[in-house]
């Protein structure tokens, strides 16, 4: 269902570009500041694949990216967050279920994102990263 | 080349392009920063989705480095460059993974937010954020700096 807030025990993961990662492979607040104009954080639900570990479900978002034709880099990052977590980060986030045709399992990060609550979910992500490829 | 002389000063506010500033922080022995910035404007310029590396933000970052990371023998920070074409540089900070990030306006103001450790290691965490000049920001994340293990602000 469309905007379905996520339960806070589950996972999302964000796709974080190589000019997002330091050139050590830390993760950067850049990784979770919107563009210009853009109203929520693009995100993948990853319980939606009903699969038995968070590994697996990230090469279940690696099809989705490749079906979508969006180029992933080879020293880009998947990050993973707990839901509950990553909204208790800021007292304005949500984080909703936005389905789309092609990518089922897309969801948003929605609110006040500031440099702080970049930087604090940034610190939250760096935990659990995975490789784009 | 004496640094301590900042004979880079001018230089760095006088360059035009990317390029030039890049070259003087390469004088200055900072090669691998240096090429950290080459690749990252290379990154942005290939994506549409993301702005270039903005002139007077890498200019900031340029000075920043050479006044203050150089010259108190700070630690190279992880580079990155944010949405909006801004150079951001971060470091982890010990012992529990911590953060100390900041983002260089166009400006010439740094925009700063450290956190000290995740709140689940059971001790207190510390945070700041704010957007400082250049000359003060070191004050405003002093006891976030120590934890880089060096007292780089004893001077």
């Amino acid at each position: 269902m469309n905007n379905r807030p996520l339960p806070d025990n589950d996972h999302i993961s964000r796709y974080c570009k190589p000019s997002h990662m330091g050139q050590n492979g830390m993760l950067l607040p850049a990784a979770f500041l919107p563009r210009k104009g853009e109203k929520h954080l693009s995100v993948n639900w990853l319980e939606y694949f009903d699969k038995a570990d968070l590994g697996d479900a990230i090469e279940e978002v690696r099809e989705v990216f490749r079906r979508k034709g969006y180029k992933v880099k080879s020293n880009g990052r998947f990050a993973v967050l707990e839901v509950g977590a990553a909204k208790a980060v800021g007292d304005t986030l949500s984080i909703k279920h936005l389905p789309s045709i092609n990518d089922e399992s897309h969801a948003g990060i929605f609110g006040d994102i500031t440099s702080a609550t970049a930087t604090a979910l940034a610190m939250l992500a760096g935990r659990t990263l995975y490789p784009a490829i | 080349m004496s640094v301590t002389s900042r004979v880079w000063q001018p230089q760095i506010e006088n360059a035009s392009t990317p390029e030039e500033i890049i070259d003087i922080l390469r004088q200055f022995n900072l090669d691998a920063i240096a090429d950290r910035l080459t690749d990252l404007r290379t990154l942005v310029e290939d994506d549409p989705e993301e702005s270039p590396m903005e002139l007077e933000s890498l200019r900031s970052l340029a000075i920043f480095l050479m006044s203050e990371i150089r010259e108190r023998q700070l630690p190279e920070p992880e580079i990155g460059v944010t949405p909006a074409g801004l150079v951001e540089i971060a470091w982890s900070l010990p012992p529990h993974n911590g953060i100390l990030a900041m983002d260089f306006l166009l400006s010439g103001q740094i925009q700063y937010t450290a956190i000290s450790a995740p709140a689940q290691y059971g001790i207190e965490q510390k945070t700041a954020s704010g957007t400082s000049p250049k000359d003060e920001i070191m004050k405003n994340v002093q006891s976030f700096i120590s934890l880089l293990g060096r007292s780089c602000l004893d001077e």
